[in-house]
C-alpha cells in the first residue's frame, strides 16, 4: 500500500508540472490583450499600455511563469486582471457553488441510477426493464441545457416555486441554496443517471452470470439475496470508474447550466476570463481542475482497492 | 384550530418579508462589471451600476443626453470660453465620511490627466491647463482654448469625482458622493447598493438596489417572468419582447443608445479604398431588412455616424439609397463588373452576428463574394481594432459624440481627410453654438458622401419593466442606470 501511495504522488506531482508548462505556454500562444480588451474601442494606445504596467504584463513570460508557479506553490494565485482582487479569493467562491451543486447532482443521479439499474437487470427482458431502459435512453439523448430549461418554465414562470436562477450565498442559509441548486443540479443530474443506470444494469448482468454467484445460490440462497451480499459490491466497480469520471466532467462542464441559471460556478468563471483574457484566472483553475481530476482518479483507484481487495495486493 | 395558527403565522412571516423587500429594485444586467470604478478601463458596464448612483461628476448626464447640474450647483464660464468656475455644495460627503472639496476636482482631474493614468478617456483632460481651488467650495479650471464638449465630457462616467482617500479601492469597493451607496458584490451573482441617509441632494426613493447579472438571454426572460427581477433596462433578447408586450404586467420601452451600428470599413484595403467600391456597398444595403431582420424592427436607421435624436442630426439615409442597378454601376465604374471577395469580422454580440450574415447576403447580390469570420472580443480588438487587420465588420460605437474618431488617420477605418480633419478642429476651436451645429452637420455629411463605412442603424434599448416601476431611463445617451427618480409604485 506505501508503495502503491508514493507511486500515485510522484505521477500526480510530474502531471501537475507538465500541466502547468503546457497551459502555460497556450495561454502565452492565444492572441488577445486582457489590458486591450478592458480599454474598449476607445482607450487611447497610451491608456492601454499604462494598464499593461499596472498589471504587471509587461513583465518576460518566463518571469511571469516562475512567479505564478511560486505563488501557487505557497497558496498565492497572484491578482486577476480584470477583477483586481486575489485569484484564490475568486476561485474559492466559485468552488463553494461548484462543488456542491456537483455532489448533489451526483447524488440525485446514484440514487437514481443504481435501483434503476438493479430493477432492470432483476427483470431483464420484461416490461419493466424494457420500460425503464426506454426512459434512459432518452435522458441519454436529451441534451440537459432544454431540460434545464423545460424545468425552469415549469417550476420558476408557471409555478413559481423556484425562482429562475441566482445564488443567495451561503450565508443566506444552507436550505436556501440548497433550493437555488435544486434545478440545476437535477438538470445536471438526470443524463448523468441516464448514462450510469444503463452502466449499472449491464454491471449486474456480468455479475450475475460469474461462478461465485451460482456457487452462492447452489449454497441455497435466493437470486436478490446473492445479488445483495456477493453481486452489487463487484457490480459498483465499473459505476465507480463513470463516478469519476461525471465528477469531473461536471466540475468543469457546468458552464451552460450555470449560464442557464445564472449561477456563479467556476465554468462560468473560465469562460468569462477566456473571454476577457484574464489569463491568470485561467491558467490557475484549468491547473486546479487538472489537479482535481487526477485526485478524483486516485481516490476511485482507492476506492476500488477497498471494493475489490484482490487489487490491494497488486498496486 | 392549528391551520388558523398556521395562517396566521404565515401572514406574519410573509408581512416582515414584504417590509424587507419593499422599495428595492432588482435589475438584471447582461454583462457583469470587471471592477467597479468608473476612471480605469473602459467597460460599459461599469457605469451601468456606478454612474449617478454611487459616482457623482460635475455634471450630469440626464435620461436624454442633456447636462444638469451634478455635484457642481452651477457654473460660470469666461466669455472666452477657456475657463470655467464650479460653485460645489455644502456639507457634501463621501459615503465614508469625508467631506467632498474643492480638492477633491483638482485631485480627481489630476490624476486622471496624469502620465501612466489608465483612464479611457485621458483626452477629456488633455485640454486643462490649470486647475484652482478658488476656495474650499470653488474650483476654476482653464482650457487651452474653448471647447464646446468639454461641459458634456466632464458629466462621463470617466470623469466623476473620487476621493484621494479611497481611490485605491474603488475597484471593489467604490466610495463616492451619489444617492447609493456600495454594499457588496457577491462576484458573478450580484451587486448590492442600498440608499446613502446623508445624501447631500434630494433623497432617492428606493431602499436598496440589486443589480442581478443574467448573461443568458432566454434566462433574463425567464428570470422577469417568474419574478426574480423587476426590470432588464437593456434586455438582450429583442426576439422575445413581444411576448412581454402583450403580458399586462410588464412594460416595454423601446429607447435609444448612443450606439451608432456600422459596416466598418477598412479604408486603405484594395479595393475598398475606391470610393465608387464603398459607394456600391451603401447602395446595396437595405437598411430595413437588417432593421427586421436583426433588430426585429427595434431600431432606427441611420445615414450617417450621429444619433438621431441628437439636435444637429441630418437624416443622411436617402444619400444612397438601396439600389441595386446604381451598385452596379458603381461596381462596373470601379472596374470590378464581376465584383470581388473580401473578408467580414464579426465580433461576438448577437447583432453583430445576425447584421453581418444579411449583410453578406446583401452584398452577394451583387456579386461581392463575402466571408465571414466569426471573433471572440479579444481576437477582435487585437485583429480589428489593433493591427487593422480586417476589410469588413460590424460593430456599434456606443461612444457619445465620436464622429471625431473619423479625425484619427490611425483609428482602424483608417479614414484620412484633411476636409474632414480641419472640420473638426474648427468644432474644436468654435465658441459659437450655432456654428458648431452647422460644422457638425457638415462634418456628417461630409463622412456620407465619402461612404467612409456603411451607416446601418441607431441600436436600440429594450427596457423590460414590472407594471409599476416608475422612473427608469427610456435611452442610454450613456450606459447609466441612473436610480434616483426610480420608485415602485405601492411601495412606500
Amino acid at each position: 500500500m506505501g508503495r502503491f501511495l508514493l507511486k500515485r504522488f510522484l505521477s500526480l506531482a510530474i502531471t501537475l508540472i507538465v500541466a502547468t508548462v503546457i497551459i502555460f505556454i497556450m495561454i502565452e500562444i492565444v492572441p488577445g490583450d486582457p489590458a486591450a480588451y478592458m480599454m474598449g474601442l476607445s482607450g487611447s494606445t497610451e491608456a492601454t499600455e499604462a494598464l499593461r504596467a499596472e498589471l504587471g504584463l509587461n513583465l518576460d513570460p518566463w518571469e511571469r511563469y516562475f512567479s505564478w508557479v511560486g505563488g501557487m506553490i505557497t497558496g498565492d494565485f497572484g491578482i486577476s486582471y480584470t477583477y483586481r482582487i486575489p485569484v484564490s479569493e475568486l476561485i474559492l467562491e466559485r468552488t463553494l457553488v461548484s462543488v456542491p451543486l456537483t455532489v448533489y447532482a451526483l447524488i440525485l443521479s446514484t440514487l437514481i441510477a443504481v435501483p434503476v439499474g438493479v430493477i432492470s437487470a432483476s427483470f431483464r427482458g420484461r416490461f419493466a426493464d424494457t420500460a425503464l431502459m426506454g426512459i434512459a435512453q432518452v435522458g441519454v439523448a436529451v441534451p440537459n441545457f432544454w431540460f434545464a430549461i423545460l424545468l425552469v418554465l415549469l417550476f420558476s414562470t408557471s409555478l413559481g416555486l423556484f425562482s429562475a436562477g441566482g445564488f443567495p450565498g451561503w450565508e443566506a442559509g444552507f436550505f436556501e441554496c440548497l433550493k437555488a441548486l435544486t434545478l440545476p443540479a437535477i438538470s445536471l443530474a438526470l443524463p448523468q443517471a441516464a448514462i450510469l443506470s444503463r452502466v449499472m444494469r449491464s454491471s449486474v448482468l456480468e455479475v450475475m452470470n460469474e461462478d461465485y454467484i451460482r456457487t452462492a445460490r447452489a449454497k441455497g440462497l435466493s437470486k436478490r439475496q446473492a445479488l445483495i451480499r456477493h453481486g452489487l459490491r463487484n457490480a459498483m466497480i465499473p459505476v465507480l470508474t463513470i463516478l469519476g469520471l461525471q465528477f469531473s466532467f461536471l466540475l468543469a462542464g457546468g458552464i451552460i447550466i450555470e449560464s442557464i441559471f445564472s449561477l456563479p460556478g467556476l465554468g462560468r468563471l473560465v469562460f468569462q476570463s477566456i473571454a476577457q483574457r484574464d489569463l491568470i484566472v485561467v491558467q490557475s483553475i484549468v491547473t486546479l481542475l487538472v489537479f482535481a481530476v487526477v485526485m478524483i482518479t486516485f481516490i476511485v483507484d482507492l476506492l476500488y482497492a477497498w471494493v475489490d481487495p484482490r487489487l490491494r495486493e497488486g498496486g | 384550530m392549528k391551520k388558523l395558527w398556521l395562517s396566521i403565522i404565515l401572514f406574519w412571516v410573509g408581512c416582515l418579508y414584504a417590509v424587507a423587500q419593499q422599495n428595492t429594485i432588482r435589475v438584471g444586467l447582461q454583462l457583469e462589471p470587471p471592477n467597479l470604478d468608473p476612471t480605469s478601463g473602459a467597460a460599459a458596464a461599469i457605469d451601468e451600476v456606478v454612474y449617478g448612483n454611487i459616482f457623482e461628476g460635475l455634471v450630469r448626464i440626464n435620461e436624454n443626453g442633456g447636462i444638469e447640474p451634478g455635484l457642481a450647483l452651477f457654473w460660470n464660464i469666461s466669455t472666452d470660453g477657456r475657463s470655467y468656475v464650479f460653485h460645489l455644495p455644502e456639507g457634501v460627503k463621501f459615503h465614508d465620511g469625508t467631506d467632498f472639496t474643492a480638492e477633491d476636482v483638482r485631485f480627481s482631474f489630476n490624476r486622471a490627466r496624469a502620465a501612466g493614468s489608465s483612464n479611457a478617456k485621458k483626452y477629456i483632460f488633455a485640454p486643462i491647463t490649470n486647475i484652482d481651488v478658488l476656495d474650499p467650495l470653488t474650483v476654476m479650471i482653464t482650457l487651452d482654448q474653448a471647447r464646446p464638449d468639454f461641459l458634456f465630457n466632464i458629466g462621463l462616467g470617466d470623469a466623476v469625482i473620487v476621493a484621494e482617500e479611497s481611490v485605491s479601492s474603488n475597484a471593489s469597493h467604490p466610495v463616492g458622493t451619489g444617492p447609493f451607496k456600495f454594499d457588496r458584490w457577491v462576484r458573478g451573482d450580484r451587486i448590492e447598493l442600498s440608499r446613502n441617509e446623508d445624501y447631500w441632494g434630494t433623497a432617492p426613493r428606493l431602499n436598496r438596489a440589486i443589480f442581478k447579472i443574467i448573461t443568458d438571454p432566454l434566462s433574463a426572460y425567464t428570470a422577469l417572468k417568474a419574478g426574480d427581477i423587476d426590470t432588464f433596462p437593456n434586455y438582450p433578447a429583442p426576439e422575445n419582447l413581444f411576448l412581454f408586450d402583450q403580458d399586462p404586467d410588464y412594460e416595454v420601452v423601446v429607447g435609444l443608445t448612443a450606439g451608432e451600428t456600422i459596416l466598418a470599413t477598412n479604408n486603405k484595403n484594395a479595393p475598398l479604398n475606391n470610393l465608387n467600391v464603398r459607394k456600391a456597398i451603401a447602395h446595396a444595403i437595405n437598411r430595413d431588412e437588417l432593421i427586421n431582420g436583426a433588430m426585429f424592427g427595434n431600431a432606427a436607421p441611420i445615414g450617417t455616424h450621429f444619433a438621431p435624436n441628437h439636435p444637429d442630426y441630418v437624416d443622411l439615409t436617402g444619400l444612397y439609397p438601396y439600389d441595386l442597378g446604381k451598385a452596379r454601376e458603381y461596381l462596373r465604374d470601379a472596374g470590378l463588373p464581376n465584383g470581388f471577395d473580401v473578408s467580414l469580422k464579426l465580433p461576438p454580440p448577437t447583432y453583430a452576428r445576425r447584421t453581418g450574415e444579411l449583410v453578406a447576403n446583401q452584398l452577394g447580390r451583387i456579386g461581392i463574394r463575402v466571408k465571414i469570420e466569426n471573433l471572440e472580443w479579444a481576437q477582435w480588438i487585437d485583429q480589428v481594432l489593433r493591427n487593422k487587420n480586417y476589410d469588413l465588420t460590424v460593430v456599434s460605437h456606443v461612444e457619445p459624440m465620436d464622429i471625431n474618431i473619423y479625425a484619427n488617420p490611425d483609428y482602424y477605418f483608417r479614414y484620412d481627410n484633411a476636409d474632414f480633419q480641419k472640420i473638426i478642429s474648427d468644432i474644436d476651436k468654435s465658441t459659437d453654438a450655432a456654428v458648431t451645429s452647422e460644422l457638425y452637420k457638415q462634418a456628417q455629411r461630409k463622412i456620407a458622401e465619402d461612404a467612409v463605412n456603411g451607416y446601418l442603424y441607431q441600436l436600440g434599448k429594450y427596457g423590460v419593466w414590472k407594471r409599476g416601476v416608475k422612473g427608469m431611463w427610456a435611452n442610454y445617451p450613456i450606459r447609466s442606470n441612473d436610480l434616483r427618480d426610480v420608485y415602485i409604485e405601492g411601495d412606500g
